[in-house]
């Protein structure tokens, strides 16, 4: 055991909201890249929990959705119990989430788990005690998609283990750092969830490392995913590392110690390029390019190409994405570039095309749905091009020779 | 529009240049690269300047183009037009984006005007759009006509196609590009998406392809869901053979124990087992007198005894046989009785039958008289009817041919005559109604224009007054507000000068008091100065008086004349007002619009009126000939007995009349069917009486003869029966029951000899069996069989208690297995103590365990067949995850598909409407106009042309004087070119927003044509031009001297 002067240090990892066997589906990429990023997200636990064996971790704690449990596979349940076994004796503690409840039909019910993992298998809270009862790690699990009784709240930490340091491991949302966006599961105060004795609280379900801090003593963190999951989860991922100092007294803050590790094995960025300086498309690739090799990680990139230009940005899309998509790990290119198309000066002549014009500028002004809008201004591009016997590329046709044949009815 | 005058500060390759344009027409000559084009763009980007879009000051690539090749140059120029108001403008304007202006004046006024014109978003000022009535691109795309576009016409002179460039120009300002074009090419995109019928195309082949991933995402959860079951079934397997191992084990050890426990109990068993061998010898000895008796002759000696039992009881039985058998026979014997006596001789069967054949025969002949006789009376009453029913009815028979052939084709001869009317009727309803329509459309019009000899005429020189007098209007309305001006000016001025004045005179005055006073000449100087300026503001006011005075002169006379001009009313102008106010036309253009439709609808309006009259004496011949059918028919009916009412009543005359013809024509033939058949069945009925008499006679002479045998042979009964065919099958019956009797009676006397024999047999048969069984039990000493069978007993349980004795020492070797008694009991007494090995023996334990193997095996095999079942179904089978994504890819596509078949839908309707509605909005107005050019070029030959909604040109004909929709036929190729320069000329003003004359910049356009096509269309041009400005640009020597000899000025370059 690490002792460093009159220090002796427990060490713990902390991770979460892995999501082993993820669904890519709305990122709306192809499945071979659905395929790569599972293989990603599994590169990364492994890294995660050889990390534990080499530091070496006295305790991992997985806060919650380790995986996806409607689907899981037993390929991975085993590669993931393979891995477990790989670093015994270091303990595993995983508190079930609301992705993966510890249910009759659930992974972790249904398969020998090593003897060095302990599972959270109520919905209450249980503790085990490492380490010579050193170290008491006390969670509980999700028995179902939701909790049937919140916890949090109901943890109580015994006065008289001065000699053992206590951490909770748990999935739930933490009321003042709930995004708007995402759906609250185990809502809780922290402040009532982290009581009195209790030096680590090791969070899940938020999918960026966040702290959380108030009026208690407790070190309070999320975790967040140790690697993106969508465009919504865009910048570097972690794990964390924790180090508390047993012989030390005094507030945790000053005794409890975290660390964010990058874990990422890939970056997922949304970038807007403005195209309006360019003179020719070869400038929007090299553009691109440059803004690939600037990022230390391979990019999962959603790209949107915008600004004025008289370039053929949305003929020749397909075109820049074949030249520049080897440099991206996976990339969407969106063309919302606006072409220098003055509407109004045409709406202005006196002909079919002028009224035409005219007709759609009207509907536009009073729509205000934006699939109307939408609708109404690829209209107007349409039928624009084909008065000027062109033929604008159709979007949703990703083989070109599936395109119309173009300037067939020239003159 | 007439553009003036041009100078160019800088501008591409010219520099400080000055050019003076001619009204007309005007040739601009020089060779290429000397700048033609560069002088149009001149035009176009002084006109409407260089921004490509009215929201950003955005540049077109003509700024940078043409900027001045000559360093130091303003970047600009200027250019002088005049409109068709007779107002003067010149536009200034600076290219170069630093100094970026634009200023326009009124050239005769010098005043600048440029506020008074629009300012765009891009700070261009609108004045050449508000003029013109054209936006850039439609001036420089329609105005603008260059070889390539007139030469492709060529000779093939086709007015389709001058009707697609037509189209073309309407719907896009370029003679390339139309709506229909347009719509083909939308058409196309929405072939390549795809509808519903095109399965091949993306759209549904995504779509289809969404259906599939979608049942395979079910597929694969279900199979997700199948793979648990067969999981927790391996794994419940798994767990049972764990259980069954447990199991194996436990019964295991319990045979161990039962093992120990076996040789105490073996012990204990052998123990009992020789005890129980001293008892069963001890009771075999006891039988032992029995070992030899011959136990296996007691079968033979038990079926010696059952045969004797058996002859006994025959004899018995037989007895009692004979005892019944003789109270039967006299109970026979008193039953027969006297019948005995009579001989019952048989009836002869020949006689028998031929009674029976007579009595069939009699009766089948009554039968067949039946019928036939009811079919006599019904055929006489319905004669009689149809006797009846024919008197009643008109007698057809003097009538020659068929009376239903010549109706129905008098009938149909009256409908065709009537349908005909009809329909001859409708039409000139029809027709009627139009006219009607038509003439209550022009009516207002024509009380409009026929007191107007030549409207056009009128309309043309009511314009060019109009216009005149509002130019005059206008100027005498600036002059009454400068005299106003001047007026209130002086008015302002006349009190100060002479306050002015008084001060000086005041002033003066007191400088000459003061200098006579003191007698200071020095003072006398301010006082001449006071004086001069008293007489300066005197003269001053007295001026003012005077202009004053002066100017209201003017300003009445101004004024006189403006309210004169606006007062006056020529003759011609009242008309046209009066026509315009009657017609509430706002505009003399609407007013000519009125006219045009007018005579339209009149030329119409005559064609229908010709129509009517041809149609109105067909309806009269109609009616002629239907009252001529009528009267014919009326006639012919009376002579049928019938009348018809009117002309609706022929039809159901005739039918009435054919109904009774078909009535007549049925009863005559009934008449002649019913007498045949009243002979015939006479006929009949006699024949049949005849036989039956025939019949009868023969039955009664048999039926005496019968009757006289039965009472011969004692049957007395035969009275009883009515007929002789029944007393004879009662007499049959009753000889048969007699026979029967006597028969009986004879088979019993037969029968009691034969058991008198029966009972002897029986006898002798207990005798011998008796004696066979004596000699059978002599041998055992025993005088009975009961005896026999007792000592039997003895000598079986002898033999039992043998082979008991026998078992039981095999048990006890068993027991023992080859071990000793006492060996047994010491290994016994040096065991220890015996654990419970439960209630089960050793073979139920093995019997257990061989089953709990057999389970443990079973497992095994289950749980591989499982493991194989889930490897079969994961192998090859997608991930959910995978089909997942792949469908969210799927469902994009469908997405953006979907959009843009909708936004092509949409962008296909919104492109037809607009393109139809601005057809027929444009025709009028460009057919007007292109009749006026063509007129004009054509020197009024043709001088009608017309354009339909959908842009179709017609002309009228001046040989037949009839409008033509297919020109070709009568119109030469040099006419054609005509034509299409009338039309292309007219659409640029007909697209103007403002009907003003647009100039055009023909560039080249006549590069292939010959010396006398060239000069036929320069003399055209030189025509056009009275109306609208031409520059003509050419590099072509022989176009400038075509142009010189049409008498065109030629600016060289």
């Amino acid at each position: 055991m690490p002792v460093s002067g009159s220090k002796r240090i427990m060490k713990l990892i902390h991770t979460a909201d892995v999501h082993l066997d993820a669904c890519f589906s709305s990122l709306a990429m192809p499945a071979r890249y659905g395929n790569r990023r599972r293989q990603s997200l599994r590169d990364v636990f492994q890294h995660i929990v050889q990390r534990a064996a080499a530091w070496p971790a006295d305790a991992l704690l997985i806060a919650g959705d380790l995986f996806d449990h409607d689907r899981v596979t037993r390929d991975t349940i085993a590669f993931v119990i393979r891995e477990f076994e790989s670093i015994s004796p270091v303990p595993v503690f995983i508190a079930p989430g609301n992705h993966d409840p510890y249910t009759e039909d659930s992974p972790y019910a249904n398969h020998n788990w090593p003897a060095n993992v302990h599972i959270f298998d109520k919905p209450e809270w249980t503790s085990v005690s490492v380490r010579g009862d050193r170290l008491r790690v006390h969670g509980f699990a999700f028995d179902g998609p939701d909790i049937s009784s919140n916890p949090f709240g109901q943890l109580t930490i015994p006065e008289d283990s001065a000699n053992t340091v206590h951490v909770a491991v748990a999935h739930g949302s933490e009321r003042s750092r709930q995004p708007a966006d995402k759906t609250d599961y185990a809502p809780f105060d922290a402040a009532a969830a982290a009581p009195p004795g209790l030096a680590y609280l090791a969070l899940g379900h938020f999918h960026s490392t966040t702290p959380v801090t108030g009026e208690f003593d407790t070190v309070v963190y999320y975790s967040g995913s140790p690697e993106g999951h969508g465009f919504n989860e865009a910048g570097m991922h972690y794990h964390l590392e924790i180090e508390i100092d047993e012989k030390k007294t005094g507030p945790n803050a000053e005794r409890v110690n975290v660390t964010k590790v990058p874990s990422s094995r890939v970056k997922y960025v949304v970038e807007t390029v403005d195209c309006s300086p360019f003179m020719t498309t070869h400038q929007i690739v090299e553009s691109l390019r440059a803004y690939a090799k600037s990022e230390a990680l391979p990019l999962v990139a959603r790209i949107v190409l915008a600004g004025s230009t008289s370039l053929p940005v949305q003929a020749e899309l397909a075109a820049i994405r074949d030249a520049v998509e080897n440099d991206f790990e996976f990339l969407q290119l969106h063309c919302r570039t606006k072409a220098l198309e003055d509407y109004d000066m045409l709406a202005r002549e006196e002909t079919s095309l002028g009224g035409f014009i005219r007709a759609v500028n009207n509907e536009l002004r009073d729509a205000t749905d934006p699939a109307r809008r939408q609708l109404l201004e690829r209209a107007r591009d349409v039928g624009l091009a084909a008065y000027r016997n062109e033929c604008l590329a159709i979007r949703g046709i990703e083989d070109p020779a599936e395109a119309p044949a173009k300037m067939e009815h020239a003159g | 529009m007439k553009l003036k005058k041009l100078v160019i500060h800088g501008y591409g390759c010219f520099s400080d240049r000055e050019i003076a344009l001619k009204d007309r027409l005007l040739i601009v000559a020089g060779p290429n690269e000397q700048g033609k084009s560069t002088l149009r763009g001149f035009v176009g980007d002084m006109l409407y300047g260089q921004k490509r879009s009215i929201h950003q000051r955005l540049y077109a690539p003509s700024n940078s183009l043409r900027k001045p090749w000559s360093n130091g140059c303003l970047y600009g120029g200027s250019l002088v037009y005049e409109t068709d108001d007779g107002k003067v403008y010149e536009v200034h304007r600076n290219f170069d984006r630093e100094n970026e202006s634009t200023k326009v004046f009124d050239y005769r006024r010098a005043a600048d005007i440029t506020s008074q014109f629009p300012q765009l978003r891009n700070r261009e000022i609108s004045f050449a759009e508000t003029h013109l009535g054209l936006t850039k691109d439609v001036f420089l795309s329609m105005a603008t006509i260059s070889h390539a576009r007139l030469d492709s016409l060529g000779d093939d002179n086709d007015l389709s196609q001058l009707r697609e460039r037509l189209l073309a120009l309407v719907d896009t300002g370029e003679e390339q590009h139309s709506s229909n074009s347009a719509l083909r090419i939308l058409e196309d995109r929405i072939k390549a998406i795809g509808n519903s019928n095109a399965r091949t195309r993306p759209l549904p082949s995504l779509r289809s392809k969404l259906v599939d991933l979608q049942k395979e995402s079910a597929a694969a959860a279900a199979l997700r869901e199948e793979l648990f079951h067969i999981e927790s079934e391996r794994r419940a397997k798994s767990d049972d053979e764990n259980r069954l191992r447990r199991r194996k084990s436990d019964l295991e050890g319990r045979l161990e124990q039962i093992d120990l426990a076996g040789r105490a109990q073996r012990l204990k068993d052998a123990e009992a087992l020789r005890v129980r061998i001293n008892e069963v010898t001890q009771k075999c000895f006891a039988v032992s007198s029995a070992r030899d008796f011959p136990i296996d002759k007691e079968p033979e000696v038990q079926r010696l005894q059952n045969l004797v039992v058996t002859a006994e009881r025959q004899l018995e039985r037989v007895v009692a046989d004979r005892d019944k058998h003789g109270a039967s026979i006299a109970l026979e014997r008193d039953s027969l009785g006297d019948d005995a006596n009579h001989a019952f001789t048989e009836v002869d069967e020949a006689a028998e039958e031929r009674l029976t054949e007579l009595d069939a025969a009699i009766n089948a002949v009554l039968e067949r008289m039946k019928p036939v006789k009811e079919a006599y009376e019904e055929a006489v009453a319905a004669l009689e009817r149809v006797e009846a029913k024919l008197e009643a009815l008109p007698d057809f028979g003097k009538y020659r041919a068929n009376p239903v052939e010549w109706l129905n084709q008098l009938a149909n001869s009256f409908d065709v005559a009537k349908t005909l009317r009809d329909e001859e009727r409708e039409k000139l309803a029809v027709i009627e109604k139009k006219t009607e329509a038509l003439k209550s459309r022009f009516t207002v019009p024509e009380r409009l224009f026929a007191e107007c000899d030549d409207f056009l005429t009128q309309s043309r020189a009511y314009e060019e007054r109009l216009r005149d007098r509002d130019s005059s209007s206008l100027e005498l309305q600036s002059e009454i507000h400068f005299l106003e001006s001047r007026m209130s000016e002086h008015e302002r001025r006349v009190p100060l000068n002479a306050f002015m004045s008084l001060m000086c005179f005041l002033v003066g005055a007191g400088f000459t008091g003061l200098a006579y006073y003191f007698d200071s000449p020095g003072v006398y100087i301010p006082a001449v100065l006071a004086a001069m300026g008293f007489v300066f503001f005197v003269s001053q006011a007295l001026g003012g008086v005077t202009a004053k005075g002066h100017n209201r002169a003017k300003l009445d006379r101004a004024q006189d004349r403006f309210d004169e001009l606006n007062s006056e009313t020529p003759d011609e102008f009242a008309l046209v007002d009066s026509m315009m106010k009657e017609a509430k036309c706002a505009t003399i253009r609407e007013l000519e619009a009125l006219y045009d439709k007018y005579r339209e609808d009149k030329a119409q309006y005559t064609v229908l009126k010709e129509s009517y009259d041809r149609q109105y004496e067909a309806v009269q011949e109609c009616e002629e000939r239907v009252v001529q059918l009528t009267a014919k028919l009326q006639d012919t009916f009376a002579g049928l007995g019938d009348t018809i009412e009117d002309e609706d009543d022929c039809r159901p005359a005739v039918a009435r009349v054919m109904s009774r013809y078909q009535a007549y024509r049925d009863a005559k033939r009934g008449l002649r069917e019913y007498r045949e058949t009243v002979a015939a069945k006479k006929a009949q009925l006699d024949k049949l009486q005849t036989e039956l008499n025939g019949l009868q006679q023969e039955d009664r002479a048999l039926s005496l003869e019968m009757r006289q045998f039965m009472r011969d042979n004692g049957y007395p009964k035969e009275e009883m029966h009515d007929s002789a065919l029944a007393a004879l099958r009662s007499y049959r019956i009753f000889s048969a029951q007699v026979r029967q009797r006597r028969g009986r009676l004879d088979v019993l006397q037969e029968k009691e000899g034969s058991i008198a024999e029966e009972i002897l047999e029986a006898q002798e048969e207990v005798v011998r069996q008796r004696k066979a069984l004596a000699e059978l039990l002599r041998p055992a000493h025993v005088e009975t069989a009961e005896q026999f069978h007792q000592r039997a007993k003895d000598a079986r349980r002898y033999i039992e208690l043998r082979t008991e004795l026998k078992g039981l020492e095999e048990q006890l070797s068993a027991v023992l297995r080859g071990e000793s008694m006492d060996s047994l009991r010491e290994m016994v007494a040096r065991g220890g103590p015996v654990g419970d090995a439960g209630p089960d023996s050793v073979d139920e334990i093995k019997e257990k365990l061989e089953r709990v193997s057999s389970d443990i095996d079973a497992r095994i095999r289950e749980a591989h067949s499982l493991q194989i079942a889930l490897a079969e179904r994961t192998s090859g089978a997608r991930p959910l995850n995978e089909i997942e994504e792949e469908r969210a890819v799927a469902e994009r596509r469908v997405n953006e598909l979907e959009l843009e078949l909708q936004a092509t839908s949409y962008a296909m309707t919104l492109i037809e409407d607009v393109a139809r509605d601005k057809h027929a909005k444009i025709a009028p107005r460009l057919a007007r106009l292109a009749g006026e050019y063509l007129d004009e070029i054509t020197s009024g030959v043709y001088n009608e042309l017309h354009i339909s909604r959908d842009l179709k040109i017609s002309i009228r004909n001046p040989d037949t004087k009839a409008i033509q929709d297919e020109p070709e036929s009568f119109l030469s190729k040099g006419t054609i070119d005509q034509v299409y320069l009338a039309l292309r000329l007219a659409m640029v003003q007909a697209m103007s927003g403002t009907g003003e004359s647009v100039p055009m910049l023909l560039d080249d356009p006549f590069a292939n044509y010959d010396n006398e096509r060239l000069e036929r269309a320069m003399k055209l041009l030189s025509r056009v031009s009275k109306k609208n400005q031409i520059i003509l640009f050419t590099c072509r020597d022989d176009v400038v001297e075509s142009a010189r000899a049409a008498a065109a000025p030629v600016l060289e370059l």
